[in-house]
């Protein structure tokens, strides 16, 4: 009675804390703008089927990596199992022919699911040790991740651990025996009971502290003993709900581990205080759900039922951050490493390029709205970096549709207003691009634009600007200009051609170049590097330059808010 | 992420300038399955018109009007040249094969006949001097037909366009003056034309109905009694004959264009024409690559073009190396020495860095590094310093000759295209094809 009082509690309470969830974020999302479509027009326009689909099997994780979906399975397949069938048996055994947990395959089958778990939850601290050099596009990206969640992880091995444990002392305890054997079988007192025992003792890994025959002192008691006997009791009493113990291969090594703690076993009830332990971190791990990692749960099924949205088809749906979607994220992780833009935040640093730290910012943005105005701005700049090419949708395994993130998010700053950089940069006459303060103060922007920090190794596609060799070839033709679009749309509005970039760089001006429109306005056409008779990486070039002036143009935008604010 | 791919052809011509696109123009004429990579873009340096022999011997100060005639002394005095090692025929067959090709790219050229051979012709240039060449244009013929007799009755107007880089109708008409009855220059200004304006961008633009209309308006206005217009070479970059055309109808005058500096339209439209052309004949064109790590089996040439991280195998039977002097990277001068930069052959070249130039930079005898270059056996392929072909089935071509200092004997354009076809054919005849 007790018992279901309190686990009726705390599923109550548990369903409050997922309530109170969902209306803050609910209460969030709509701080921007009011919600204008109606709830029920958007829940006949969702995904069931997929949401499903990707809740049950992770298809999503699967296509992702198939690595951490094994691991992944394994916890999820094995702990559901140990839901349905074990925790909820007192429902759920109408389902099986002659259930009882002490017989096989129930035995087994638990056994299993707890390894499974056990398992792919020591994968996932492995993971979070960063010692894992298994992802190697990770490794080569230099991701690092505040992967959390880790307190979830160690609950749940703690429960699969301590139910473990109450199996073991179950299965040695002498007290629950007695019990059994009292409530069972009509054997309390009788002789024949000291056969069961020894029975029991030998096969069943029972720990008797006074002997089988119950009385200190009186060991020696083996030539009245017939296991014979005590099988045919056990065949009559117990063979219906207890199989040889030894299937349970985690438990029953547990139990004969432990016999040497029999004493204390039955003095204390271990088995009983190990059975309410296993319970707490239950009830525990159920209470916490909507607060800790647990709540992807519950948000992924939410967040993969979304339908992936164009940006030109959200309409007013555009001032609208999904939280729901925010909140499903795990930082797994995979969207920065297929991040398109990935060169842009190996050549500007700014960390708000990459997918799973702009989610982070965004969830603090809805929180606390502006909170830091260089997080806003960075978060500015990374976001505009963004291209919209959807391949961290496309993998995100918990089915957010990101692409509608970055550009609610866009207009959420527009609505805050943060211009973009691009706008910084058209409003900044080149005095002011080069402008580094007062004589002798000490700047980050110019070191940060022109300096060569290596924490992010260059490669292939960045380094260009500090490696002399890639534009001294220049000599200066003006094919690149002849050749280049944006020249001849307008020859007005753009100040330099790429040939006037390129001297630029060779006279040691890649702060002034980073500045100037060409560079904005290149559109990446690479018709400069096609036909540059000197091989130089013309548009590569003026697109890292470009990155690097977006450290410079946040730092504009921040200076005029600040200028506002005061 | 990383594309491993393997190509197969018959032919890789390594480079895609004019010698480089003839050879694989020629290679897909003859059947063959063929691959370009380099980068058109030297087209751009050069002016559009194709020289045979212009001077000869280099010291003459006078036009050579009859290319044949210089052959005989050439052929003489150069044992090594190209010229010499495929003879007058090939060289006009040539011009005839590359004449076609360009006609049916919409780039129709002129050559001119003289009796039983051709002539070369002068022709205005942006500095308003006149220069001999024997392939041209049909736009620019017109201009080089009336400064062909000394002082002709013809009343001349040159029309510059205000902002345009590169050209000026004064200093033409100043410079072509004493050839006409009458010259004059105007300078038009276009609706969104500002400073600075490149060719090709204007050229671009004059493709437009828009501005072409603007144009020949305005240009109506100063017409006169002028019986041919001048103009720099930007009347279109794809249809240039029918925009020509269509000004000389509507102003009533014979209009013809004036090349410029480089970058030059004339030069884009030809390699444009030129992969047009190729790309109808099916020839792969691999754009912006370079090409290194030669490996030849016995048999096969294994390379491998491009850079990391796209970098793909071409594996084939034989190898065209026109991949030009300095500018275009085929020879590379190091401190001591010049290199041939794919294949590392034997360079033909002065013994010593101090000898490669004349202390006069304008020495009528030029200066020796210009003849340095590869040297070939008859049908153009490499030799080692021993004498002995390096492959059966390596050929150079074009520019990276030795013994050919064709900016001063003006003979760059002939030499590149009797040698790229010379090799080809050749290639076929040997079987080349059947390799695979």
């Amino acid at each position: 009675m007790a018992v279901k009082i309190i686990v009726i509690t705390v599923f109550c309470l548990s369903l409050i804390g997922l309530v109170f969830r969902f209306v803050s974020m609910f209460r969030l999302g709509s701080v921007f703008e009011r919600r204008r479509t109606t709830l029920a027009a958007q829940v006949f326009q969702l995904n069931y089927f997929g949401s499903l689909f990707n809740t049950l099997f992770q298809v999503r994780l699967f296509r992702a990596s198939f690595l951490r979906w094994v691991a992944h399975g394994l916890v999820f397949a094995g702990f559901i199992y140990l839901i349905f069938v074990h925790a909820l048996d007192d429902w759920t055994y109408v389902f099986f022919d002659d259930y009882q947990p002490g017989i096989d395959p129930f035995r087994i089958l638990r056994n299993i699911a707890g390894v499974m778990v056990t398992i792919g939850c020591l994968a996932f601290l492995w993971r979070r040790t960063g010692k894992s050099r298994i992802n190697r596009e990770r490794v080569r990206r230099g991701l690092r991740f505040r992967v959390r969640g880790t307190l979830s992880i160690i609950l749940i091995l703690g429960v699969i651990f301590s139910g473990f444990m109450a199996e073991g002392l179950n299965i040695m305890s002498e007290p629950m025996f007695d019990d059994m054997v009292l409530e069972y079988s009509g054997l309390d007192g009788e002789p024949e009971l000291i056969h069961l025992k020894a029975y029991w003792e030998k096969y069943y890994h029972v720990s008797f502290e006074k002997g089988v025959s119950g009385v200190p002192g009186v060991d020696d008691v083996s030539e009245e003993i017939d296991l014979e006997q005590g099988q045919e009791l056990n065949e009559t009493y117990c063979l219906y709900c207890h199989t040889l113990p030894d299937t349970a291969f985690i438990s029953a090594p547990l139990a004969q581990l432990a016999s040497p703690i029999g004493g204390w076993v039955t003095q204390f009830r271990l088995d009983r205080v190990m059975y309410w332990i296993h319970f707490s971190l239950v009830m525990a791990l159920i209470l916490f759900l909507p607060f800790s990692r647990m709540f992807h749960l519950v948000s992924i099924p939410a967040a993969s039922a979304g339908k992936r949205m164009a940006p030109e088809q959200m309409g007013p749906q555009m001032g609208l951050l999904d939280l729901a979607s925010l909140s499903a994220c795990t930082q797994c992780g995979f969207c920065s490493q297929v991040c398109s833009v990935y060169p842009d935040y190996q050549i500007s640093e700014n960390p708000q390029v990459l997918p799973h730290v702009k989610i982070e910012s965004l969830k603090r943005l809805a929180g606390k709205g502006v909170w830091d105005l260089t997080t806003l701005t960075r978060l500015r700049s990374g976001n505009d970096d963004c291209t919209r090419c959807g391949l961290c949708a496309d993998i995100c395994p918990s089915g957010i549709d990101l692409v509608r993130l970055w550009t609610t998010a866009g207009h959420l700053m527009d609505r805050l207003g943060c211009p973009d950089n691009y706008t910084a940069a058209m409003e900044t006459s080149f005095t002011q691009w080069a402008d580094t303060g007062r004589p002798g103060e000490k700047t980050t922007v110019r070191a940060e634009v022109t300096g060569d920090k290596a924490s992010v190794k260059p490669d292939f596609l960045t380094g260009l600007i500090s490696d002399v060799e890639s534009f001294e070839h220049c000599v200066q033709c003006t094919l690149c200009t002849n050749t280049c679009p944006v020249v001849a749309y307008d020859q007005v509005q753009n100040d330099l051609g790429p040939h006037q970039v390129m001297n630029l760089l060779r006279l040691g001006e890649a702060h002034l170049a980073s500045g100037s429109k060409m560079v904005w306005h290149c559109l990446t056409c690479y018709s400069c590097q096609e036909v540059c008779p000197q091989s130089i990486r013309v548009a590569d070039i003026l697109l890292e330059l470009r990155c690097r002036g977006q450290v410079r143009a946040a730092e504009l935008t921040q200076a005029r808010l600040k200028g506002n604010q005061a | 992420m990383k594309i491993d791919k393997i190509m197969h052809c018959d032919l890789l011509v390594i480079g895609a300038g004019l010698a480089g696109m003839t050879a694989a123009a020629r290679a897909a004429h003859k059947g063959l399955d063929a691959i370009v990579a380099g980068n058109p873009s030297s087209f751009a340096f050069s002016s559009g018109l194709l020289d045979y022999l212009g001077v000869y011997p280099a010291e003459s100060s006078e036009l050579l009007k009859r290319p044949e005639l210089g052959m005989n002394a050439l052929t003489s005095d150069l044992p090594g040249h190209a010229y010499t090692l495929c003879g007058h025929n090939k060289v006009i067959e040539s011009f005839e094969f590359v004449k076609t090709l360009l006609d049916r790219a919409g780039l129709p050229y002129t050559m001119h006949r003289a009796g039983s051979g051709m002539e070369n012709k002068n022709f205005i240039t942006a500095m308003g001097t006149l220069k001999p060449s024997f392939m041209i244009p049909e736009t620019m013929t017109a201009g080089s037909l009336a400064v062909d007799q000394e002082k002709s009755n013809k009343r001349l107007l040159v029309a510059g366009i205000k902002g345009l880089s590169g050209f000026s109708a004064a200093q033409v008409a100043q410079g072509v003056r004493k050839y006409f009855a009458d010259t004059r220059h105007v300078d038009i200004s276009l609706p969104g034309v500002a400073t600075g304006i490149q060719p090709q961008i204007m050229a671009e633009l004059m493709e437009s109905v828009d501005i072409k209309s603007a144009f020949i308006e305005q240009l109506a206005v100063h017409i006169g009694d002028a019986d041919l217009c001048g103009l720099p070479g930007i009347c279109g970059i794809n249809n240039s004959p029918a925009i020509v055309d269509e000004m000389s109808t509507r102003l009533g005058v014979k209009v013809f264009e004036i090349p410029g500096s480089p970058p030059s339209v004339p030069g884009m439209r030809m390699a444009f024409a030129f992969e047009k052309v190729l790309g109808r004949s099916g020839v792969r064109m691999l754009s912006n690559v370079r090409i290194k790590d030669p490996v030849f089996d016995g048999k096969k040439f294994k390379l491998t073009a491009g850079s990391h991280p796209d970098e793909i195998t071409i594996r084939t039977n034989g190898v065209i190396l026109a991949t030009g002097r300095f500018f275009g990277n085929g020879l590379h001068a190091r401190r001591e020495r010049i290199v041939e930069t794919v294949f590392y052959l034997n360079v033909a070249q002065p013994t010593g860095r101090h000898l490669w130039h004349d202390t006069k930079f304008l020495n009528p005898n030029g200066h020796a590094i210009n003849l340095a270059g590869i040297e070939t056996d008859s049908v153009f392929r490499p030799l080692d310093p021993r004498g002995r072909p390096v492959y059966k089935s390596l050929y150079a071509v074009g520019s990276i000759l030795a013994h050919n200092d064709w900016a001063r004997l003006k003979s760059g354009a002939g030499a590149s295209l009797a040698s790229a076809i010379s090799a080809v054919d050749h290639f076929v005849e040997s079987g080349g094809s059947h390799g695979r």
